[in-house]
């Protein structure tokens, strides 16, 4: 404890304990806006019920923008590409090992690896037309469709123009290793394949991707934004959002009643 | 058959009850810090109108704030510190504190210098005739117990401000002590 100088220790224990009687005045100032404070918590509530219609408002205008885009999928046929689909894999083999180059390149990638259902997809025939090199293809069996009926849900499917890139979830994919082995590299009959659509822009220089704000982040800034605004007295606005592509994947059995009311 | 005890409302029920908006409560408990927070006040403005008015929206904070009095330390220490940081904004929103800073060495003082008893009231009229910045820095360093590393974060000044600015004050308060010890010997 520091030595206290006489000057503070005098100062201190006199003026510690000591008190004075304020003017009725500052009673009064007090409860008024103590008051006020509570005539404005009703409008508050109020303000951010609205914060949270609009919140409600926004989400289903996407909702319903993505309707048009869902309803005019096409029914899903063997081999189209999902989001959650188990497929059969082509596994390319390639025996001459000169020509074996760095496979860092995504495209490379998708050469060595690529799902039949994509190329059935892209009408783009079958592997050895995309590829001199490539010789026969192992083609792992096809699952039955009663043992697949109960593992297999899909949500969504999605159609795009760019080339897509597949990754698998259940298996890394060796990039230092030699592919040209010819080595199966599966020895399941399914395997899941995710499917992304990677958009030119979404390229960044650095070692690590820039994080993105979850979903949850964003509405939680948006709704804090709205109801300072509302606090302010300022105009509401919609979300600003760089994304025009945004799809809410339709439960399940509205796609159904989708695909019901297309065949009728 | 155990006998039932009725407990005095303490400071725990009576902050339940102005988290509950209660009126009454809020009154209980204005009237029984208002007259020491207005000496704390006092000490910092240099005038009574001014002290209240930090006191008034002081309490108001107190009010508006008093979810967050988690009842970990006593309520009056809390109030206190509402009070000390109201009566920061204000000064700062009233002026610059600090124009002047120099360095000086701590003058030094005898012990036989200061006598043992003074009236409070003259006391506090002491304090409010330093500069604004003698005043604060004497304040929370003398009386509220902040180290001169606190007053500088507190202030946004740095430490030998902090200790000039106390050099200076406890100087001034010596010749004031000094010139009423005369005139209180006199009379």
């Amino acid at each position: 404890m520091k030595d206290q100088h006489p000057i503070d220790s005098l100062f201190k224990r006199e003026l510690e304990g000591h008190k004075s009687s304020p003017s009725p005045q500052v009673w009064e100032k007090v409860a008024a806006a103590s008051q006020g404070s509570k005539t404005r918590f009703a409008p508050v509530l109020l303000r951010a019920a609205t914060v949270t219609l609009l919140l409600s408002l926004t989400a289903m205008l996407y909702f319903n923008r993505n309707v048009e885009e869902l309803s005019t999928i096409k029914p899903l046929e063997t081999g189209a590409v999902s989001g959650t689909e188990q497929i059969e894999p082509v596994v390319s083999k390639s025996g001459e090992a000169g020509e074996a180059e760095e496979a860092n390149e995504a495209g490379e990638a998708e050469q060595q690896i690529q799902p039949k259902a994509n190329n059935a997809r892209t009408n783009q025939g079958d592997a050895k037309a995309q590829s001199p090199r490539q010789k026969p293809v192992k083609q792992l069996r096809k699952p039955s469709p009663s043992k697949a009926s109960n593992s297999l849900i899909p949500l969504m499917q999605v159609e795009s123009p760019r080339p897509i890139l597949v990754y698998q979830d259940l298996l890394t994919l060796p990039m230092d290793e030699q592919l040209e082995k010819g080595e199966p590299l599966y020895d399941t009959e399914l395997i899941r394949v995710r499917v992304k659509n990677l958009p030119e822009t979404r390229g960044y220089y650095g070692e690590e991707a820039p994080k993105k704000a979850a979903l949850g982040e964003k509405l939680w800034a948006y709704a804090n934004d709205q109801f300072d605004r509302a606090l302010k007295g300022e105009r509401l606005s919609l979300p600003e959002t760089d994304n025009t592509e945004l799809a809410i994947p339709l439960p399940d059995f509205v796609s159904r009643r989708l695909e019901k009311s297309k065949t009728k | 058959m155990g006998t039932l005890i009725t407990l005095p409302s303490s400071e725990k029920k009576l902050v339940k009850r102005c988290q509950r908006g209660n009126a009454e409560a809020q009154r209980e408990l204005y009237e029984r810090y208002a007259g020491e927070m207005l000496s704390v006040c006092r000490r910092y403005t240099a005038s009574q109108e001014d002290a209240e008015e930090v006191l008034s929206n002081g309490f108001i904070k107190v009010f508006r704030k008093i979810d967050q009095y988690r009842g970990e330390g006593a309520l009056g220490a809390w109030v206190r510190r509402i009070m000390v940081r109201e009566a920061l904004n204000f000064i700062r929103y009233q002026k610059n504190m600090f124009v002047e800073v120099e360095e000086e060495r701590q003058a030094e003082f005898g012990q036989s210098n200061v006598q043992e008893h003074y009236d409070a009231e003259h006391l506090l009229r002491m304090i409010n005739e330093l500069p604004t910045g003698y005043r604060t820095v004497f304040n929370l360093y003398a009386i509220e117990g902040y180290t001169h590393k606190e007053i500088g974060e507190l202030l946004q000044i740095s430490e030998n401000t902090s200790k000039s600015q106390l050099s200076k004050a406890r100087r001034q308060l010596q010749e004031k002590l000094e010139t009423y010890e005369v005139l209180y010997k006199k009379n």
